[in-house]
C-alpha cells in the first residue's frame, strides 16, 4: 500500500475525531519516518486500538514534516516509532515514552542517553529462544547451529547459549569486531556447524555482510536461518520477525490493558507477535525438506505457550 | 501469504541535521530488519537438485581442486570419468571427453566456460588452448563438469561434454594473499590475490600470477628422439567486480589477460642446428577478455541476465622460412564478440523453464593460415529453451531444444529430453536421450596455408558437414546421507556421424584437409562413488569403461579406395592407423581414486592415485597404459594475524611414465609452497 499525501491527512483526521472521553488517556505517535514501515504501523495501530474505549490516540507528525510540540507536551504517554523519533522526543519532553521499531542495541544507547527518563520499548529484536525453535521447527536434525556475534548482538550470547542447552541445537558461536574477521570467522563457523544463524548487527547482516554470509553458506550447503523478511528473499532459508502490523498489535494489546492514567510502562521486551518466512528454492536447492509456514508458524507457538 | 516489500530508506543524515545530534552507528540498526537486501538467490543462481538434473553432473569445489595437487587446470579433470588429458611437453595439453581427437585439434568437442564465456577460439580450431587458461586455480568456486551432450544448453561445442568453471565471487576476496612455489623441473611459480569493497555497493578480486617450468627432460629419451626442447611460462592478470545497484540489479565486470611462451620447432638432435623448416623457437599466445553482464531479479520466481563479451586470441611463433620467407604457422589473431540473453523463471511450482538468445560474431586473421584471404568472419544466431517439469513426486521430466544460424556451417536442430524417477527420495533412475551437432572449425573451411612456394600445406574443406550425434543414456543417482555417500552411474551409447580428422591428403601430392572418415559407436559406463565415512576422512572414486568402434563414411571409402590416390589409402596399414586413431582415442578403462585426510593439527593431506590403460592422441604415436599418484601434505598456519599454508605436493610419485606418446617421459615432479594472507 502506499503512503500519499492525501491518505496521511485522512490518516491524521481520523486520529483526531478519536477523542471523545474525557479522562480517556492521550497517547501521542511520533514517527521517524512519514513513509514505510512507520506509517505501515501507524495505519494498523490506528485499526488496531483506534477506537478502544478509554484512549485517545493522536498522531503527532514525524521528523520528516514537522512534530506537533503541544500534542507531545500534554499526552499521558508518547509513542516514538523508531529510535530518532524517541531520541528527539526524549530530548524535548520528560513524559513516558514507548518506543518500537527499534532494535534492542538502539534502545540500549537510548537508555544510556537518558538515564532519568521514563522509557520503555518493545523491541524489532526476537527473543533467543525464538530464533531456535524456528530451527528446530524447520531443521529439526541440525544439533549445531552457527551464530556470528557482533559489537551489538554479543549480549545474546548467553541467552543463545541457554535456550539451547534446553532444547538444542548446540551453539558454534564467533565474535566478530571489524568487518575484515568476517569472512575468516564465517569461514570456521560453517566448517562445524549445520546451519547459520544471521542476527541483526550491521557489522555480520549489512547488505555487504549478507551477500558474503549467503555466497559462503552456499559454498558449504549450509542453510541461514535469519531475522528479517529481506534476507529470506536475498536467499536465507527461514526467518522469525516482527512485521509493523505485528507490532502494532502488540502495542494495542497492551494500551488496551491500561487501566487509566498514568500508564505503567513495561519492561522493555520481544515482540509478542511474529510471522515466519520460508524460501521455498533455496529448500528446493539445498535439497530440504521444509515443513509450510503455517506448520512452522504453530510449531513456534506451541513452544512458547507456558 | 503477503509477499509485500517494506521500502525503508535511510534518511538519518537529515534526521541528524534537524536534530542536531552526531551520528551514532548504533541508530543504523533498525535498517536491519526493514532494508531490502541484495538478491543472492535469484532462480538461475541457486544450482539445480542433482536428482533433477538432465544429466550426469561431477562437482568438482575448491577443496577437491587444493587436494588433487593439480598445477594447472587440465589436471584437475583427471578425476572426472571418461575425462583424459596429459602432461603438456612441446606438446599443448588437451582434455578430451570419451576420446574423439586429431592430431592437433584443440579439444573442440567439449565446452568450457568460465562464468559464462567459452574458451574456445576461432583461432584454436573452434576450440580451446589449455596452456591459455583465464583464471589462477585458487579463484574457483567450482566446476561443474556435464558428462554427456548439451548443446541446446551450451551451444554446439557442448557436443560431448560441458567444463562449466564458477569463479570466486568478488565479495568472498578480502585482504592480500601472497604465494610462492619452487620444485624440481623448474617450477617457480609466484602469485598475487586481493580482494576489497568498492564503495559501499561493490567488491572486486584481483590476480596476478606467473608459473613456469622446464616442462619435461628431454634427455630421458633416447638421442634419436631429442629433437624436441621444451620451457613454458605463463602469466596471468584477472579482474573481476560486481556492483549491486540496487536489491535487484547488479552489474559484473570481469576483464584480464593470460599469456603464454614456449618452446616450439625441431632440432638435429646430434648436431643442434635447427630444423629449417620448422626452428627450434620461442612462441608466444596469450588470450585478453572483457566480459559485462547484468543481472536482474524480476521476481522471486524470475530473473534476467544480459551478457557482452568480448575476447582476442594471438599467436606468434614465426620464422624466416627458407623458400616462403617470413611465415607464422598456426599463428594469428582471433576475436569473438558474443551477446547472450537468458530468462529463467518458474512458470508454475513443478516447472522450471530457461530459454534464451545469443549473437555472436568470430573474425579470424591469420597471413600464413589464411594465405591470400586474410580475415573471415563467422556470425552465429542461437536460440534456446530448457524446461524442467515435475509432474509428479517421484518423476522429473527435462526437455531442450536449440536452434542454431552458423554463416559457415548452416542451420541446425537439437533436442534433447530426459526423465527422471525417484524411486526413493535417495535413488534415482534416469533416461535421456539427445541429438547435437558439432560445427567445425572456421579454418577446418577455409585454411589455405602453403608448404612451399609450389605446394600448398593445409586447405579447407567447404564441404564438410557437421559431426552429428546421437546419444543415449541409461543412468543411476544414489545419495544416502545418513550413509554419507553418493553414487552416480552412467550408462552410455553414443553414435557420432562424420566423425573428422585432420593431414588427409585426397590425392598424392595435394594438400591436408579435414575430412569425415568415420561414423563412431561408443558405449560404456561411468561411475563416480563419494563417500565420508568420518568427519575427516572423503573418498571419492571415478571410473570410466569406454568401447569406440569406427566405421568408414562415404567420404571414408572413397577415401580409403587405392583409386583415389590419398594418403588415407596410399597403403592398407595407413586406413588401420586412422581407424585406430578413432578407436584408441580414449582409453579402455581409467580409474582415479581421491583420498583426503585432516589430520591432527589442521594438517591435510590427499593422495590421488590414476590408473590408465593404452591410449593414443594422434595418428602416429601410441601410449602405453600407465599409473600416475599424486599427493599433498598442507599445514595450516596463523601466526599472529596472519594466516597461510605451507605444502608439499608431488605429481607422478611413482616416477617415469608415458602419457601423450612414447618420446615425451612424465618424470616426477615435486615442489614445496607457501602462502601467507594479510
Amino acid at each position: 500500500m502506499r503512503f500519499t499525501l492525501p491518505r496521511i491527512i485522512t490518516l491524521l483526521a481520523a486520529f483526531a475525531l478519536c477523542a471523545p472521553a474525557a479522562h480517556a488517556l492521550e497517547v501521542a505517535l511520533v514517527l521517524s519516518q512519514k513513509g514505510g514501515a512507520h506509517a505501515q504501523f501507524a495505519e494498523a495501530l490506528n485499526a488496531t486500538a483506534g477506537g478502544s474505549a478509554g484512549l485517545r490516540l493522536v498522531n503527532a507528525g514525524n521528523l520528516e514534516d514537522g512534530v506537533d510540540e503541544g500534542l507531545l507536551q500534554r499526552a499521558d504517554l508518547i509513542l516514538a516509532a523508531g529510535a530518532p523519533a524517541a531520541e528527539a522526543v526524549l530530548r524535548a519532553h520528560a513524559r513516558p515514552t514507548l518506543a518500537v521499531l527499534l532494535a534492542h542495541s538502539q534502545f540500549h544507547s537510548l537508555r544510556d542517553r537518558h538515564p532519568g527518563a521514563t522509557l520503555s520499548a518493545i523491541v524489532l529484536d526476537q527473543p533467543p529462544a525464538r530464533h531456535l525453535a524456528l530451527v528446530r521447527a524447520v531443521l529439526p536434525t541440525a544439533g549445531r547451529l552457527g551464530v556470528l556475534l557482533g559489537p551489538d548482538t554479543a549480549a545474546l550470547e548467553s541467552g543463545l547459549a541457554a535456550a539451547g542447552a534446553v532444547g538444542g541445537p548446540g551453539l558454534v558461536s564467533r565474535q566478530v569486531s571489524t568487518a575484515a574477521e568476517l569472512l575468516p570467522a564465517l569461514e570456521r563457523v560453517l566448517e562445524s556447524s549445520d546451519a547459520l544463524l544471521a542476527l541483526p548487527d550491521p557489522l555480520v547482516s549489512g547488505p555487504a555482510a549478507a551477500r558474503a554470509i549467503l555466497l559462503t553458506s552456499y559454498r558449504y550447503r549450509r542453510p541461514v536461518f535469519a531475522f528479517s523478511r529481506a534476507y529470506v528473499d536475498a536467499g536465507a532459508l527461514a526467518a522469525v520477525f516482527s512485521n509493523p502490523g505485528d507490532i502494532a498489535r502488540d502495542v494495542g494489546d497492551w494500551l488496551r490493558q491500561q487501566p487509566g492514567t498514568p500508564p505503567r510502562l513495561p519492561a522493555a521486551r520481544s515482540p509478542r507477535h511474529f510471522d515466519v518466512a520460508i524460501n521455498r528454492q533455496v529448500a528446493r536447492a539445498l535439497n530440504l525438506d521444509v515443513p509450510d509456514e503455517a506448520t512452522v508458524l504453530a510449531r513456534i507457538r506451541a513452544q512458547e505457550q507456558p | 501469504m503477503d509477499r509485500r516489500r517494506t521500502h525503508f530508506r535511510s534518511r538519518h543524515c537529515a534526521l541528524f541535521a534537524l536534530l542536531g545530534a552526531a551520528p551514532l552507528p548504533a541508530l543504523a540498526s533498525t535498517d536491519l530488519f526493514f532494508s531490502d537486501l541484495p538478491i543472492v538467490a535469484s532462480v538461475s543462481r541457486l544450482p539445480q537438485r542433482q536428482a533433477d538434473a538432465p544429466g550426469s553432473v561431477t562437482v568438482i569445489g575448491r577443496n577437491t581442486i587444493r587436494a588433487s595437487g593439480a598445477r594447472s587446470l587440465n589436471d584437475v579433470l583427471r578425476l572426472v570419468p571418461g575425462f583424459q588429458t596429459f602432461a603438456p611437453s612441446d606438446k599443448p595439453a588437451r582434455v578430451n571427453y570419451h576420446g574423439v581427437t586429431d592430431d592437433n585439434d584443440y579439444s573442440p568437442r567439449v565446452q568450457v566456460l568460465v562464468d559464462g564465456r567459452s574458451l574456445h577460439s576461432p583461432l584454436f580450431r573452434g576450440g580451446m588452448n589449455w596452456e591459455l587458461v583465464p583464471v589462477a586455480l585458487e579463484d574457483i568456486e567450482r566446476i561443474e563438469v556435464v558428462r554427456g551432450s548439451n548443446t541446446t544448453s551450451y551451444g554446439t561445442n557442448a557436443f560431448l561434454g560441458v567444463i562449466n568453471i564458477v569463479t570466486v565471487d568478488p565479495a568472498l576476496v578480502r585482504g592480500v594473499s601472497l604465494s610462492a612455489s619452487n620444485g624440481n623441473q623448474g617450477v617457480r611459480d609466484y602469485s598475487v590475490r586481493t580482494g576489497a569493497r568498492l564503495g559501499e555497493a561493490g567488491s572486486f578480486r584481483l590476480t596476478m600470477q606467473e608459473r613456469s617450468d622446464d616442462g619435461l627432460d628431454h634427455r630421458a629419451v633416447a638421442l634419436d628422439d631429442q629433437d624436441w626442447r621444451t620451457r613454458n611460462r605463463t602469466r596471468l592478470l584477472d579482474v573481476a567486480a560486481h556492483f549491486q545497484a540496487d536489491s535487484r540489479n547488479q552489474l559484473e565486470l570481469q576483464f584480464g589477460r593470460v599469456e603464454n611462451r614456449y618452446l616450439t620447432g625441431r632440432l638435429d638432435p646430434y648436431s643442434l642446428v635447427a630444423k629449417a623448416t620448422d626452428p627450434l623457437r620461442t612462441a608466444d599466445q596469450s588470450s585478453n577478455w572483457l566480459q559485462l553482464k547484468w543481472l536482474h531479479t524480476l521476481s522471486e520466481d524470475a530473473d534476467l541476465s544480459l551478457r557482452y563479451t568480448h575476447s582476442e586470441d594471438r599467436l606468434d611463433n614465426s620464422f624466416d622460412h627458407p623458400t616462403l620467407g617470413r611465415v607464422n604457422p598456426t599463428g594469428g589473431r582471433g576475436t569473438r564478440n558474443e551477446l547472450e540473453a537468458l530468462h529463467t523463471f518458474l512458470p508454475s511450482e513443478r516447472t522450471r523453464m530457461v530459454w534464451g538468445a545469443s549473437l555472436r560474431h568470430d573474425v579470424l586473421r591469420s597471413p600464413t593460415m589464411l594465405e591470400g584471404i586474410d580475415k573471415v568472419s563467422r556470425d552465429i544466431g542461437r536460440i534456446f529453451a530448457n524446461g524442467e517439469w515435475k509432474p509428479l513426486e517421484w518423476f522429473t521430466g527435462n526437455l531442450g531444444l536449440s536452434y542454431e544460424y552458423d554463416s559457415l556451417a548452416g542451420r541446425h536442430l537439437a533436442p534433447r529430453a530426459s526423465g527422471a524417477f525417484h524411486l526413493t527420495p535417495d535413488n534415482t533412475v534416469r533416461i535421456g536421450y539427445a541429438r547435437a551437432w558439432r560445427t567445425p572449425g572456421t579454418l577446418d573451411y577455409t585454411a589455405n596455408q602453403r608448404r612451399s612456394p609450389t605446394r600448398m600445406e593445409w586447405v579447407g574443406n567447404r564441404d564438410l558437414p557437421a559431426e552429428a550425434l546421437e546419444s543415449w543414456e541409461l543412468g543411476y543417482l544414489g545419495d544416502w546421507k545418513d550413509w554419507r555417500m553418493s553414487l552416480d552411474v552412467r550408462h552410455f551409447r553414443e553414435r557420432i556421424a562424420d566423425r573428422q580428422i585432420h593431414r588427409i591428403r585426397t590425392t598424392g601430392s595435394g594438400p591436408d584437409t579435414v575430412q569425415p572418415v568415420h561414423d563412431l559407436r561408443i558405449r560404456g559406463h561411468e561411475f563416480q562413488w563419494k563417500w565420508q565415512p568420518f568427519d575427516a576422512t572423503r573418498l571419492a572414486v571415478g571410473h570410466a569403461n569406454i568401447r569406440i568402434d569406427a566405421a568408414l563414411t562415404a567420404v571414408g571409402r572413397a577415401l580409403a579406395d587405392p583409386a583415389s590416390g590419398s594418403n588415407f589409402s596410399s597403403d592398407p596399414t595407413k586406413v588401420q592407423l586412422y581407424q585406430d586413431l578413432s578407436e584408441l582415442s580414449a582409453p579402455r578403462r581409467s580409474t582415479s581414486l581421491l583420498w583426503m585426510q585432516t589430520l591432527p593439527l589442521g594438517v591435510e593431506l590427499s593422495v590421488a592415485r590414476y590408473w590408465v590403460r593404452e591410449i593414443k592422441w594422434t595418428r602416429n604415436t601410441d601410449t602405453d597404459k600407465y599409473n600416475r599418484t599424486d599427493l599433498r601434505i598442507g599445514y595450516p598456519f596463523s601466526l599472529g594475524a596472519q594466516r597461510g599454508e605451507l605444502a608439499y605436493t608431488v605429481q607422478s610419485y611413482d616416477g617415469a611414465h608415458v602419457e601423450e606418446r612414447m618420446q615425451r617421459i612424465v618424470e616426477r615432479r615435486h615442489w614445496v609452497s607457501l602462502r601467507v594472507d594479510f
